[in-house]
């Protein structure tokens, strides 16, 4: 255990005396997380709009979205007048696509249902939030076929939370999200110490008697606490220095952190030991994270709508946005219902990409 | 037996760069390899470590066979690669301490094995030191205790004197030297014959992938058919006298290179009488004259047909 720590120590002191790296890996998101509370943090805690939400949907959609606070004893539904439903969650109003898309750009409504139960917004907020939970359970309960009492939108999206959820918190979301895979940076370096292809380090570690795996899991250990390091000095920052309230001490935090950083750890090592050329690595490193990151919603809430509407894989797959997006439900609203989901995914690439990095590791002999 | 190669054959795609190569490294000598940039004696030296795999042939190691796994053996080899192989971020202590934990897990002993390589090298001075403070040849020894803290009994030596200056290259090869007589085998390659010739028990010649002699330094000259070399420079240049140079008994081949002309012989006794009396008799008067017997360097010109380093 002494020599694994005095590794450790060794492993934290060769990534941390490389200066070139420090700008991207301290300096930066310390900088963005600056920069975007000067700019941002008025406009958070602007008073919510506790109406209720002002939707549109296709006339095909009526059904699902009245089903969502119908009463115990179904009225006939051919007598329904679908022009307008409203409940304690939603104010809805029939319309076409078309008049749905102009008013959604004025700000008349907050989202639009289509008869696939798709869903158009304009922007992010808590009501968009409710709006998508409500239309995720009535999709998942239809093609279940589920009962109508599995209806259950009881959940008080404002009030349970003592915070409001705003565009601007994606922004923040997203940065911690990128943060805290940040021992990416460390676990890529892992590559070039054990496979030899020309970084003579390398060499010199292959012909020592010490087993590769334990060399990896050192390295391992120390991506691990730099990660945490990281996070935990975002979130003093953020709370003592910024003074801004973004995490609550909800002990939901701590499967989801520690998930998102075993798979920042494995997204590193894996394009350390799949790109051959040190400066690739970086690169790809940095790059990879910012775009992640940028999809997510890290760099303008436009974008992260964009990929939501055209690319909705790309966003539900997108690490930081799934990291991003839990913090949000579990610090401002507290939702847990796609924590675990989250988490077993993000545990499920980090085994894909550590297996992958492993295999090619050991197969890698001139 | 230390090391025991056998009909090694390395091909690079379709470069053969081991060909069917046979070595013997005997208990507690210091074997040279020389051989020309891409000879093949750094591909050699990590087939046997077990780095690289091969197509043919055998090697084993401490009477093994040396594979990625096998920990035991590579407990006791120590290997000092060509390029450094440092870490620029820690100090001349850790760097040490950081390659002979990889052998080393007892943090007292390790500790102690540390102090004792620092003091070998001769840079007590320098232990706080990261390697960007040292000199060139200070570094080179950082690197050499890097690869000989554990004590290992075979030791490989890849150029270790590449870019060193005199100082440290004295110390480094004296340090070489002092490591044998504890007991370790050693396997030293560079492109300094004088080193070779200085150091090495035996010396391997290879050139092209291939082990074209090995033996002492006595037994590689006896190898060639070049007994003697006279050289002797005239007051002016005459090419004319080439001709009856050739001519003249025992004369196996002679050259002229910047009004020097050397003579080489293949008669075992002194020819310097034939060529004084050559050079009474045609009227010439010499500046300088001497007799030299064959170089490692004329070995292995005579051997692979060209300078070590062409």
């Amino acid at each position: 255990m002494a020599r694994m720590l005095t590794y450790i120590k060794y492993e934290l002191k060769i990534f941390l005396g490389n200066y070139s790296n420090m700008f991207w890996m301290i300096a930066f998101p310390l900088l963005l997380l600056t920069v975007f509370t000067i700019s941002f943090s008025g406009l958070r805690f602007q008073e919510p709009d506790l109406e209720k939400t002002p939707v549109a949907y296709h006339e095909e959609a009526f059904v699902p979205l009245y089903l969502v606070e119908a009463p115990k004893e179904l009225p006939n539904m051919d007598m329904l007048d679908t022009s307008s439903i409203e409940n304690s969650l939603f104010k809805g109003k029939a319309m076409a696509k078309d008049e749905a898309l102009a008013a959604l750009k004025e700000d008349q409504i907050d989202a639009y249902v289509d008869k696939d139960l798709s869903m158009v917004i304009s922007r992010n907020g808590i009501n968009q939030m409710i709006m998508d939970e409500v239309i995720t359970t009535t999709k998942q309960i239809s093609s279940l076929n589920l009962p109508l009492a599995a209806y259950d939108f009881n959940r008080n999206y404002v009030e349970n939370s003592g915070e409001k959820y705003s565009s601007i918190d994606v922004i923040f979301y997203s940065l911690f999200a990128m943060v805290s895979l940040y021992g990416a940076y460390l676990a890529g370096t892992i590559g070039n110490r054990l496979i030899v292809r020309g970084q003579t380090v390398a060499l010199r570690n292959a012909t020592t008697s010490t087993p590769k795996a334990w060399q990896v899991m050192v390295s391992v250990a120390a991506s691990f606490l730099w990660s945490l390091f990281m996070i935990a000095m975002m979130i003093i920052y953020t709370e003592f220095i910024l003074k801004q309230n973004f995490f609550s001490p909800d002990i939901n935090n701590i499967p989801l952190i520690l998930s998102a950083l075993i798979f920042g750890i494995a997204w590193g090592l894996f394009l350390g030991v799949m790109i051959k050329k040190e400066s690739l690595q970086t690169a790809a490193i940095i790059s990879s994270l910012l775009i992640m990151s940028g999809l997510s919603g890290l760099f303008s809430d436009g974008i992260r709508i964009l990929i939501q509407r055209s690319f909705p894989l790309i966003f539900k797959f997108n690490p930081v946005s799934m990291i991003g997006d839990e913090l949000i439900k579990v610090n401002m609203l507290g939702n847990y219902s796609t924590l675990n989901t989250t988490v077993l995914l993000l545990i499920g690439y980090s085994i894909i990409l550590i297996s992958i990095s492993i295999l090619h590791m050991r197969r890698k002999r001139v | 037996m230390v090391i025991k190669v056998d009909n090694l054959v390395k091909e690079f795609k379709e470069i053969r760069a081991l060909d069917s190569f046979n070595l013997e490294l005997r208990k507690g000598e210091i074997l040279g390899l020389i051989g020309p940039n891409g000879s093949g004696k750094t591909t050699l030296l990590l087939c046997i470590l077990g780095i690289y795999s091969f197509g043919k042939g055998d090697i084993k190691v401490l009477g093994q066979e040396l594979k990625p796994n096998s920990y035991d053996i590579k407990r006791k080899i120590g290997y000092i690669p060509q390029d450094l192989a440092l870490f620029d971020e820690l100090t001349v202590y850790e760097n040490i301490d950081y390659f002979c934990g990889l052998y080393v897990r007892d943090s007292k002993k390790r500790k102690e094995l540390v102090k004792k390589a620092i003091e070998f090298v001769g840079l007590e001075k320098f232990e706080k030191f990261v390697p960007s403070k040292l000199s060139g040849g200070l570094v080179r020894r950082l690197n050499i205790a890097c690869g000989i803290a554990h004590e290992p009994e075979l030791i490989f030596l890849d150029e270790p004197t590449v870019a060193v200056d005199a100082q440290s290259r004295s110390f480094i090869l004296e340090g070489i030297k002092e490591l044998n007589r504890k007991g370790a085998s050693v396997i030293y390659t560079s492109h300094y014959l004088e080193e070779v010739e200085d150091l090495c028990d035996r010396i391997a010649i290879i050139d092209q992938g291939r082990n074209i002699i090995t033996g002492t330094n006595e037994e590689l000259r006896d190898s060639i058919i070049t007994t003697e070399i006279i050289k002797f420079t005239l007051l002016e240049e005459n090419v004319d006298i080439l001709k009856d140079l050739r001519n003249l008994s025992h004369v196996i081949d002679v050259t002229i290179k910047d009004f020097e002309y050397t003579v080489k012989f293949d008669n075992p006794k002194s020819n310097i009488g034939d060529i004084v009396k050559f050079l009474k008799d045609k009227g010439l008067t010499y500046l300088k004259l001497y007799t030299e017997i064959p170089s490692l360097n004329d070995v292995f010109i005579e051997l692979t047909g060209k300078e070590l380093r062409d």
